[in-house]
């Protein structure tokens, strides 16, 4: 089988064409690193079946990094190179391209990105640079689809460039070509550029970002409380519970499959939070209460992804992450640890050294709660009030700044600066925003609602079996000593292995003061990763690393707990 | 005059002259673009030893503090 690479510089849209040449869906965003794993997939090649494998975006070929090592490996298995190009940033991305000519292997470039070159007022002369590189060239728009079927056409006359480059100078003989065969119109600066400059200045840029941020809030709660009060707990108060009352009439209250399945009736009716059913709470939990805050975060973040307003955030809070041992890219896996701790920690790896990995995975584990707990956290907890909820996510930022400070006076080890390409704004493509936002949620889906239901079985079987009430014993004095919460609550501590979601719905029918509610919420969050995070961390930090980051979460929940007891 | 990047004015553009750094550090800049002989212009810089952000190649790059001061910019 024929294996095709797709290389080139960051942020060139490779992941794009991708997903246009195989139909694999892949998350794609407007900044670098977005794609930090090899992606593989198949296409049909002039009858033939061939592997296309998505390279990670690098600058050179030099191995001057790990990435650029790999790259280096992947090239010798590689029968064709599709080198991708920025066609906006030509003479920048062609040194990559000269780099990856001199290895002599056939390629075809892509000039990604063709229908920007018109706004920007580039005119680039396609059959003049073919002529100068002697391989094909082939302008597409990857988003749209636009030039992707001549891809494929002329995928099969990649060939080896005979083009003698001048190697030790390849910034100006990128520099030569360019000039030959691109031409450049006189334009005004855009609205775009204009907001550019706005975002990325400290005195205009850090006002923008405190408006980004309160009105992403604004929206995520919009229409993440609008999702929930207008669509999904009417259907399920008006059509899935009495539908099951009647399914299930022939179940007796009481019953170990009533308990199993519908849950303990309160008042004699099923209260979809606190029954604690397969079929009631087990549902209700995962779809109703969380899935309509997963959509709402996705979409709002899809948004500033795509737009290329992450890096920006990455940049104004540099100075912030300097004093935490990270440096401002670090943002990156902290904001899409709001949505799902699990993809947060693979993107760590955008950071380079091990230090780094190591305090930006610990402060995320920790201190930053996923969406399917905020939501229950505001379902629960908000019913008393903003000053409970301010106070649980007040001591969870509170302590991912002193974690950080800690972390990075202690832990040894090189932290880099910044350096990073900032992306033009775009304006994102509905239909990629969407598709974008559907894959986060199926995967939400997919991942989450068969653990949940695991969840509410375990508790039920537990209670069944009085291993709940032993472990709440033993448990007893640092749960109701240090932290002064009832026996009971370690029935959730149990769950959120499992899932935090469930962990905090657990928490409702116990009869918790406001203190007791926050207190266990933080420490919910902060105790240890659930188990899917938990795989993920073991493989990007690696055992050592996980059991003393492990250590600093137990050691510091205990403290953050005993604290909360003693103050609040 | 030669200014490095801290202690050039926002908004103002020359050509790199220098870099003082090791192997290394000049890798890391050449292949971003940042090479003697390449304009770059100063788009902002950012307070208390933040990042400096600069144009090269039509592309807008940010630059820590500690490599920014490292960089020697003839500017005209």
């Amino acid at each position: 089988m024929k294996k095709i690479l797709l290389m080139g510089n960051p942020n060139v849209g490779k992941s794009a064409v991708f997903s246009r040449l195989t139909g694999v869906d892949v998350i794609t965003s407007n900044y670098s690193g977005t794609t930090v794993a090899y992606t593989r997939g198949c296409m049909r090649l002039g009858g033939e079946k061939a592997e296309i494998i998505d390279v990670p975006g690098v600058y050179s070929l030099s191995a001057a990094s790990k990435a650029e090592e790999v790259a280096l490996d992947m090239l010798k298995e590689g029968d064709i190179v599709v080198n991708i190009i920025d066609a906006t940033r030509l003479e920048r991305n062609l040194k990559l391209t000269l780099q990856l000519m001199s290895r002599l292997s056939p390629m075809l470039i892509v000039l990604n990105m063709w229908d920007e070159t018109k706004h920007r007022g580039i005119e680039i002369d396609v059959p003049k640079l073919e002529e100068i590189l002697g391989v094909p060239v082939v302008p597409v728009c990857a988003v749209t689809g636009e030039g992707i079927s001549d891809l494929v056409g002329r995928m099969e006359q990649s060939g080896v460039s005979a083009f003698e480059c001048d190697v030790k100078d390849l910034w100006a003989e990128a520099g030569r070509i360019a000039g030959k065969s691109q031409k450049f119109f006189h334009r005004h600066h855009t609205f775009l550029e204009t907001l550019a400059d706005a975002s990325i200045t400290p005195l205009t840029g850090i006002p923008i970002a405190l408006v980004v941020a309160a009105v992403s809030f604004k929206i995520v709660r919009f229409i993440g409380e609008g999702l929930i009060g207008y669509v999904f707990e009417p259907f399920f108060e008006k059509l899935w519970g009495p539908f099951i009352v009647k399914a299930l009439a022939f179940l007796t209250p009481g019953g170990l499959l009533h308990e199993i399945l519908i849950g303990k009736l309160i008042d004699g009716d099923i209260d979809f939070v606190q029954s604690m059913g397969l079929l009631t709470t087990g549902l209700f939990v995962p779809v109703a209460m969380v899935l309509p805050y997963v959509f709402s975060f996705y979409l709002v973040l899809g948004f500033l992804e795509d737009s290329g307003y992450l890096p920006r955030i990455g940049v104004l809070s540099d100075n912030l992450m300097h004093r935490v041992g990270l440096h401002g890219l670090a943002i990156i896996p902290m904001m899409l640890g709001l949505g799902c701790n699990v993809p947060a920690a693979m993107a760590t790896r955008v950071l380079e050294t091990r230090r780094e990995r190591f305090i930006a995975a610990t402060l995320m584990a920790i201190a930053i709660p996923c969406m399917a707990q905020i939501a229950m956290v505001m379902g629960l907890v908000g019913n008393y009030g903003a000053k409970a909820l301010a106070q649980v996510f007040g001591t969870l930022f509170i302590v991912w700044i002193a974690l950080g400070l800690l972390q990075n006076l202690l832990i040894k080890g090189d932290s880099p600066e910044i350096f990073v390409e900032i992306p033009p704004y775009r304006m994102p493509y509905v239909k990629v925003l969407f598709e974008k936002v559907f894959m986060r949620v199926k995967w939400f889906v997919k991942e989450a609602v068969p653990f949940v239901m695991l969840g509410v079985l375990l508790v039920n079987l537990l209670y069944a079996l009085g291993v709940i009430e032993f472990l709440g014993k033993l448990a007893a004095p640092v749960i109701t000593g240090i932290m002064g919460l009832p026996e009971k609550t370690v029935a959730a501590l149990v769950v959120g292995f499992l899932r935090k979601d469930v962990a905090v719905g657990m928490l409702a029918p116990l009869g918790l003061s406001v203190k007791q509610l926050v207190i266990a919420s933080v420490v919910l969050a902060m105790y240890f990763p659930c188990v899917a995070t938990f795989a993920v961390l073991i493989k990007e930090l690696g055992w050592k690393d996980m059991l003393l980051s492990s250590l600093i979460m137990i050691v510091s929940t205990l403290l953050v707990g005993g604290v909360l007891n003693l103050i609040l | 005059m030669k200014f490095d990047l801290v202690s050039m004015e926002d908004g103002t553009g020359g050509i790199v002259s220098s870099l003082d750094g090791g192997e290394f550090f000049s890798e890391k800049m050449g292949n971003m673009g940042i090479v003697p002989g390449a304009a770059i212009k100063k788009i902002t810089g950012h307070f208390m030893r933040g990042p400096v952000i600069v144009k090269v190649k039509d592309t807008e790059i940010a630059i820590g503090y500690g490599m920014s001061k490292k960089i020697i910019v003839e500017v005209q």
